[in-house]
């Protein structure tokens, strides 16, 4: 053996000291590089943006009393009247203001979809990892699994679910949302872990000695991840938007929690009346959607290169 | 020239001595009820010896196995028979626990720098992953950071790069990332499989010359994969020839390379292209007529039989044995017969 490695090069030293002065990207800056030139992302950025402050912070934006007839939020006299300078987005049959109810009406319509989105990526992820990295028996066996979910559609599942179990505000929803979402990121993750797997930087994980979990979460997992971080953006949207359907069925928050879901179906009464009483919540609710699936394909974009048409 | 030094290693002395490496992989058919409807015969009874220092090239077309061999070295690979000894140890005889410490002494370098270089871990995460693998492999007195910046200096990197992405590399520095990887444990035999294969002739050369640097200030052994003769003739001390899963013909890289006795390293050293324009457009080039057969049904008898230029009815019904034709050099053929001078001459480069 020799000295060679014994001893700090001077080159050694001073790389340690001074570091690599060029940036160094890793892909994640390469899609923020991309992203920063795409207007697709920036106007998607804003909405999201106000969208998600009014859900975190709606006592900024309006006065909590004003969400209920008990605070004397709602006066009866003051029922369906259109858009005023002391009622912003007008009132409904109940003589509430639209504008508090939208805006509180934000956190559990925004709530509901983050919480199912991201339990559904890790839930779908988690066993697209194993499925996909194991194969053989395992893989059959939670295919299989996969695929007596996905036979569930998912509006006739929730609504059999949620009329035979009663869950406490927004977990009903969520729950519905999780048990029959996750399987399309649990496809799609275990697709992208078969590809990982048979790359040669595993192989050579191995031949360190590498364990199976460590290539599993170090090497598999981040570069099977990528696809399914976007569809869990795009169905953020789709989530926000059955919470609103459930909702409106009946199905979704009972009262006397409130979203933009049970907005719409107490303004289907008065809709002829009083347009304004619809179009608000729905306004939000469809704008809100739109913008968090264009994030999800600018998103797309950024990370990968290639589906760019 | 390749070696000054004695050819042929002592069997005691080697450091690895593979013996009947067997490896066949199963057909099966059927979805639900899976069923074996046969078998490919990728490695069939191979069997060599490495000494300390000493760098042994597998060369052969694609298919012949010898990628499958440098697997089975390292324990990528589990052998259907056959043994793999390291310094003295069966691989087959290890536990998981032992065999883990084991590879700390045989390290392979992967054929494409490409692939083989995790894209989502920077240079040092991959420079460093065999001491986050082994903690005792770390040299004493250093953190991982200053050891992985050692080795990025030791194959040329620059240090300043370590936490670059691999992106970010030409080929040739890639390969090098991949050459400190198998490194970093200091192990005594690296398996090579077609390190430079992939890379432009250009680099090709840089990338062979720190390989040799590399075996001789670390007195590193090496399994030198290849299908390029003329590159393996600038490392190799030896050379196996393999065809079809087997070894046609083994010998020191200067005999081997110089009177070739085997019909098939004959045809194969008669492609090598030689730097002189008149001698090369004036030799006579062994064409091999028909394609490889399949591995699943392999010719019986002499598995080069069937496309070989001089095979005769004993060809097809006997398998050859490794017999010796001067000394140590050995080819697995009823008809050897030595042919001059095919590729430019004993003399290398």
């Amino acid at each position: 053996m020799s000295e060679s490695l014994s001893r700090p090069a001077p080159a050694v030293e001073a790389a340690l000291e001074g570091g690599d002065t060029s940036a160094p990207r890793s892909q994640l800056g390469d899609a923020w590089h991309d992203l920063r030139h795409s207007a697709l992302f920036w106007v998607s950025a804003v909405i999201i943006g106000a969208v998600l402050a009014i859900a975190a912070f709606p006592n900024a934006f309006a006065d909590a009393a004003k969400t209920s007839a008990l605070t004397g939020g709602c006066d009866f006299a003051d029922f369906l009247q259109s858009p005023s300078e002391a009622h912003w987005f007008g009132t409904d049959q109940l003589g509430c203001d639209i504008y508090s109810f939208t805006i509180f009406g934000a956190r559990p319509s925004i709530a509901v979809g983050l919480i199912a989105a991201l339990l559904t990526t890790v839930l779908g992820t988690v066993v697209g990892v194993i499925s996909g990295y194991y194969g053989g028996i395992v893989d059959s066996l939670l295919s299989r699994l996969v695929d007596i979910f996905f036979g569930l559609p998912l509006l006739l599942g929730g609504i059999v679910i949620l009329s035979a179990l009663t869950f406490p505000s927004i977990w009903g929803v969520v729950f519905v949302l999780v048990i029959l979402g996750w399987v399309s990121a649990a496809r799609l993750v275990r697709g992208t872990t078969i590809e990982a797997k048979n790359q040669d930087f595993v192989l050579a994980a191995r031949a360190l000695g590498a364990t199976n979990s460590r290539i599993m979460w170090r090497h598999v997992l981040p570069n099977a991840v990528g696809p399914s971080i976007v569809v869990a953006v795009i169905s953020l949207g789709g989530y926000i938007g059955a919470e609103a359907t459930f909702s409106y069925l009946g199905l979704g928050l009972k009262d006397p929690d409130f979203s933009w879901g049970t907005m719409i179906a107490a303004a289907q009464s008065s809709f002829f009346q009083a347009p304004w009483t619809l179009l608000f919540p729905a306004g939000f609710l469809t704008v809100t959607v739109l913008a968090v699936i264009l994030m999800g394909e600018a998103v797309r974009d950024g990370l990968d290169p290639k589906s760019r048409a | 020239m390749a070696s000054t030094e004695p050819s042929r290693a002592e069997s005691s002395g080697s450091i690895l001595r593979v013996r009947d490496l067997v490896k066949n992989y199963p057909i099966m058919r059927g979805v639900v009820f899976k069923k074996q409807v046969g078998t490919v015969s990728a490695v069939d009874g191979v069997s060599f010896d490495l000494a300390p220092g000493q760098t042994l090239a597998l060369v052969g077309e694609s298919g012949c196995g010898k990628s499958t061999v440098g697997r089975l070295l390292v324990g990528l690979e589990r052998p259907t028979s056959g043994s793999v000894v390291v310094d003295g140890v069966d691989l087959a005889t290890l536990s998981p626990k032992q065999l883990l410490e084991k590879r700390r002494d045989i390290q392979i370098i992967l054929q494409d720098p490409y692939t083989s270089l995790d894209p989502r871990m920077t240079v040092s995460s991959i420079i460093g992953e065999p001491f986050e693998i082994h903690p005792k492999s770390l040299p004493q007195g250093r953190t991982k950071r200053q050891a992985v910046a050692e080795l990025m200096d030791r194959v040329g990197l620059n240090p300043e790069f370590l936490s670059r992405y691999p992106h970010q590399f030409s080929g040739g520095q890639r390969q090098r990332i991949g050459i400190a990887r198998a490194l970093a444990l200091r192990p005594k035999i690296i398996v090579a499989d077609e390190p430079v294969s992939a890379l432009d002739v250009s680099i090709q050369a840089q990338v062979m010359n720190l390989l040799m640097d590399l075996r001789d200030d670390f007195g590193l052994s090496y399994v030198f994969i290849s299908h390029d003769v003329s590159v393996v003739r600038q490392i190799a001390d030896e050379i196996a020839v393999m065809y079809l899963g087997r070894v046609a013909e083994l010998g020191s890289a200067d005999q081997l390379i110089a009177r070739p006795n085997h019909p098939y390293t004959q045809a194969l050293l008669s492609a090598v292209p030689l730097p002189d324009p008149i001698v090369q457009r004036t030799r006579e080039r062994i064409t091999l007529g028909g394609d490889l057969p399949s591995p699943a049904d392999p010719p019986a008898g002499c598995r080069f039989h069937t496309r070989c230029f001089k095979a005769q009815a004993i060809c097809a019904a006997e398998q050859p044995v490794l017999r010796p034709v001067d000394g140590a050099h050995v080819a697995a053929c009823h008809f050897p017969e030595p042919m001059y001078d095919l590729a430019g001459g004993g003399s290398a480069r």
